[in-house]
């Protein structure tokens, strides 16, 4: 079962190269490479769930100046894995992989010695799926998360103001899985431009961090103009700015992010595994949420 | 049902999951395994169906849970399959290539019902969230991989006339969904089929 759905995922989690010039000719397994996207999709936005679930809950004891009871807790946990957010953050992370294989595509193609005879765009968006694989652990993360907090939470009926929660090991767990997975998936985006569009190893690193950069940067503006526009018409009550309001379910509290917020748009692209969807499904998450609370 | 036909009917549905395209083939070849389509189809609604049934026997109600989840779940299954087969013969047909060999109508569904396998993976809904959501969107996007490999093989089509022909008979199949669903809640019995796979989440 060379050619099996199983087979070609355990080869791109082991990072056969074989795999990319394989799923790259004319023809080949255009579905399976869908598929894999989607199962890395979930996987991913669950990995995203875990790192909101662990966020808000350490910062709890903080940023609440009268602390919070474990049903409050467990609303804000709820309403971040509310089922439009979940849905909303995987079909983000699916719609990206076009823009993003067409970014590495136009430029990988100038890059390549092979010229003109370079595969055509949906071979390479092919092998470019098979390169987001290891998301599919992303659902291991965030199941140990979850027990993890529910015996934090049984255990406290209510989180002072300040109070740290022994969350040391979920936050290890959870940030050391996001970027490993993150790891994992560059390693095999690199291969993905070597294998499927003959690329050098540095051309490919070149093609990565421009693609990547330069996507980050135009999704930047898009949609701060975005929500400058949308704040401007009444669509949503703010816009992005030095000081937004904060958020459900994004990473508040941290004043660094906070800080930076009028950057965030153009940094967080550079965060994760190079899928777009992580930067634009917050985003889009954000403007959703203020876009209810108005209508609410 | 022997064992060995029990055991042709697991690999076929396993192969069917892994989007395995000599399998879409054979089933739309094969004019003998119409029955077996069918079944593949009524299990395929069960997936959601049970996860409606264990959802309606926690709280306390598993006479609506049997209604709803391992009666309607499947009956709608089958509609939706139906209709969106008619749909994807319909148009595919139309679409093909003219030197192509016109498809009749029931190998199309054959390799339709085969495309539903995924839906089993319904069954986890019973999740919390954010599983729940997640699994919920992973079966209807792996149903939606799987009819393009089964209108690919059956109808002999290639590249965009495959996601035109995908495009129409997920659409159809969505109204159907949507249609009943709001038919029975127009007749008052709305919260019984407010199910996994009818109603959504």
């Amino acid at each position: 079962m060379g050619d099996g759905l199983i087979n070609r995922m355990l080869r791109a989690l082991r990072l056969d190269a074989t795999l990319y010039r394989e799923v790259a000719a004319p023809g080949a397994c255009t579905e399976q490479a869908a598929l894999v996207l989607i199962l890395a999709a979930v996987g991913f936005s669950f990995a995203q769930s875990a790192r909101s679930l662990v966020s808000w809950l350490g910062a709890s004891g903080g940023v609440w100046s009268s602390g919070i009871t474990t049903t409050e807790a467990n609303a804000w946990i709820a309403m971040d894995f509310e089922d439009y957010r979940v849905v909303i953050r995987v079909l983000a992370l699916a719609a990206a992989w076009p823009a993003w294989a067409a970014g590495l595509w136009l430029v990988g193609k100038r890059m390549t010695a092979t010229g003109g005879r370079a595969p055509g765009y949906g071979q390479f968006a092919r092998v470019l799926a098979f390169a987001q694989a290891p998301g599919v652990f992303g659902a291991a993360i965030l199941f140990p998360a979850m027990i993890g907090t529910a015996v934090v939470l049984a255990q406290r009926g209510h989180v002072a103001p300040g109070e740290p929660l022994p969350l040391a090991f979920l936050y290890l767990l959870v940030d050391v899985g996001r970027y490993l997975l993150a790891a994992w998936v560059f390693l095999g985006t690199l291969l993905a431009l070597r294998e499927g569009l003959g690329l050098s190893s540095g051309q490919a690193l070149g093609a990565l961090m421009s693609v990547g950069a330069g996507l980050a940067v135009l999704l930047g503006v898009v949609v701060t103009v975005g929500s400058v526009v949308a704040a401007a018409v009444g669509v949503v009550p703010e816009a992005f700015g030095p000081d937004p309001p904060i958020p459900v379910g994004l990473e508040h509290n941290d004043a660094i992010a906070e800080l930076a917020a009028f950057w965030i748009p153009y940094l967080t692209a550079f965060e994760f595994d190079f899928n777009l969807g992580l930067h634009f499904g917050p985003s889009l998450m954000s403007s959703l949420d203020q876009a209810l609370a108005t209508i609410r | 049902m022997h064992a060995s036909s029990s055991r042709r009917l697991s690999e076929r549905v396993r192969d069917a999951a892994l989007l395995t395209r000599p399998l879409y083939r054979d089933v739309a070849g094969d004019g003998g395994s119409t029955r077996e389509a069918v079944i593949v189809a009524v299990l395929a609604g069960l997936g959601f169906g049970v996860a409606t049934f264990l959802g309606w026997a926690v709280v306390g109600s598993p006479v609506t849970g049997l209604l709803a989840g391992l009666v309607l779940e499947p009956l709608v299954t089958l509609v939706a399959w139906l209709g969106g087969s008619v749909a994807a013969w319909l148009v595919g047909t139309r679409l093909a290539p003219a030197n192509t060999d016109t498809a009749r109508f029931w190998p199309v569904a054959r390799a339709l019902a085969f495309a539903q396998t995924p839906n089993l993976v319904g069954v986890l809904v019973v999740l919390p969230p954010p599983y729940r959501s997640g699994v919920w969107l992973l079966a209807r996007l792996w149903v939606l991989a799987a009819s393009s490999t089964a209108i690919r093989e059956s109808l002999g089509l290639s590249g965009g006339r495959v996601l035109v022909t995908l495009l129409v008979s997920a659409t159809v199949y969505a109204a159907l969904l949507i249609g009943i669903f709001a038919a029975l809640v127009s007749l008052g019995v709305g919260r019984a089929a407010s199910v996994h796979g009818i109603g959504g989440l």
